[in-house]
């Protein structure tokens, strides 16, 4: 196994964050965010069509001919899509009331079909399962820490963070104190790979 | 040249073809095994109970009349006196995709009178709005309640309880028009939703046969 390429797939979620770096699936991220019931909702919704729409494109990578790649992909997204739909809908229906709405919409989210034709179409299936799991899981932190943040600020009293614009202007400063974060980080590992003669990963 | 072209696209267009059908037909038969599984059932909650008691009232509070049964749920295949087999035969004669019944309750007041009340669902404009609907002995509406809904424009409806009075009294088909014509609603998707949901539910509670609301003794 390849350490490296592990590491880097596992970690995928952090590093190459979907909302923060990326920038994929706004539409859910702003309109889901204002509660963190439903940001963590949604979030897990996605991150189980990530794994497995992953899993079964890059199953099935070498069979699907490259001209019919797109429609193959969605049918496979769409029925994992309409499996969460279903669940949700018999078994937390109160959750369904909240964010029903916006499940039939991860099947054109970005990051879905963004992730299958960049990594799961050209990686094996424990790689594309990783890296499904990885940016599912990131996408939901990323949803409940913004979710949780506007909140906060709401019962506040800020009435603002409530309506859209507050949720970009929220988005964008998270965006960039978390990729400050990751300019200081990576910044830190250089000078350490440097001063330890490039010995590193 | 252009007959080698040809040639090689045939196979390549063939094998799209097949691919394509094989992965959607299989993606059918995962769906259709995990629906029956899956398959949401009406049942009678105490969020149902509590409805049910503010449009057909027992006299009770919400919480004695779920736990003394005096709001229940009506299996009408296990049950005789009613002009109907099954819910699941009326929907697959009368039903359709767009409209359909979920359940037959009973609300039963204190002086014994019994009120039928229908669960039908109609297409909204977003997805299905799920409508609690009480009758009259004569089989007119007496009240009704949204159990739930989805649609985007909800909010833009001014007066909800007089778009659902606007419902009481009727009888049979109910057009998207009239309800328009009388509260002045324009959101046409979602007014199309509860009018199916009604209509349908008028036409089971006609077909059932039953005396709505008359008193039966203990």
């Amino acid at each position: 196994m390849d350490v490296k390429k592990f590491k880097e797939t596992a970690l995928g979620g952090i590093l190459n964050n979907p909302v923060f770096v990326l920038v994929l699936g706004m539409c859910p991220t702003i309109g889901m965010s204002t509660n963190i019931t439903n940001a963590l909702g949604l979030g897990l919704a996605t991150a189980f069509v990530l794994i497995f729409s992953n899993f079964f494109i890059s199953l099935l990578r070498k069979v699907i001919p490259d001209k019919v790649r797109l429609p193959s992909y969605i049918i496979i997204i769409a029925t994992f899509v309409t499996l969460v739909k279903m669940f949700l809908e018999k078994f937390l229906p109160s959750l369904n009331q909240s964010i029903g709405r916006f499940i039939p919409l991860i099947v054109v989210n970005c990051i879905i079909l963004g992730r299958a034709e960049a990594f799961a179409s050209k990686n094996s299936i424990g790689y594309a399962a990783l890296d499904g799991l990885s940016m599912g899981l990131g996408f939901t932190c990323a949803l409940v820490i913004l979710g949780g943040l506007r909140m906060l600020l709401i019962e506040a009293g800020f009435a603002i963070f409530g309506t859209a614009a507050g949720g970009f202007i929220t988005l964008g400063l998270l965006m960039a104190l978390f990729n400050t974060l990751m300019d200081i980080y990576r910044n830190n590992r250089k000078k350490k790979v440097l001063i330890e003669g490039g010995v590193g990963l | 040249m252009t007959a080698e072209r040809k040639k090689v696209s045939l196979p390549n267009t063939t094998k799209c073809i097949l691919v394509l059908s094989v992965i959607a037909v299989v993606c059918v038969l995962l769906l259709s095994v995990a629906n029956s599984f899956l398959k949401v059932e009406a049942v009678l909650d105490k969020a149902t109970g509590a409805l049910i008691n503010s449009i057909a009232p027992t006299g009770l509070s919400d919480d004695e009349a779920y736990s003394s049964a005096k709001v229940k749920m009506i299996d009408i295949s296990k049950e005789s006196g009613y002009k109907l087999t099954s819910i699941d035969d009326y929907n697959k004669k009368f039903g359709s995709a767009s409209k359909k019944v979920r359940a037959l309750y009973t609300s039963t007041d204190k002086n014994g009178a019994v009120t039928y009340v229908v669960e039908a669902e109609g297409k909204g404009y977003v997805d299905a709005i799920v409508m609690l609907i009480a009758y009259t002995s004569d089989g007119k509406v007496s009240a009704l309640v949204t159990k739930s809904q989805s649609e985007s424009y909800w909010n833009h409806i001014h007066d909800l309880n007089a778009l659902c009075a606007s419902f009481v009294g009727s009888s049979g088909d109910v057009t998207v028009g009239d309800i328009a014509a009388s509260t002045g609603v324009t959101v046409r998707g979602t007014l199309g939703g509860m009018t199916g949901a009604v209509s349908i539910a008028n036409d089971f509670i006609a077909r059932l046969g039953v005396n709505a609301g008359a008193e039966v003794s203990d």
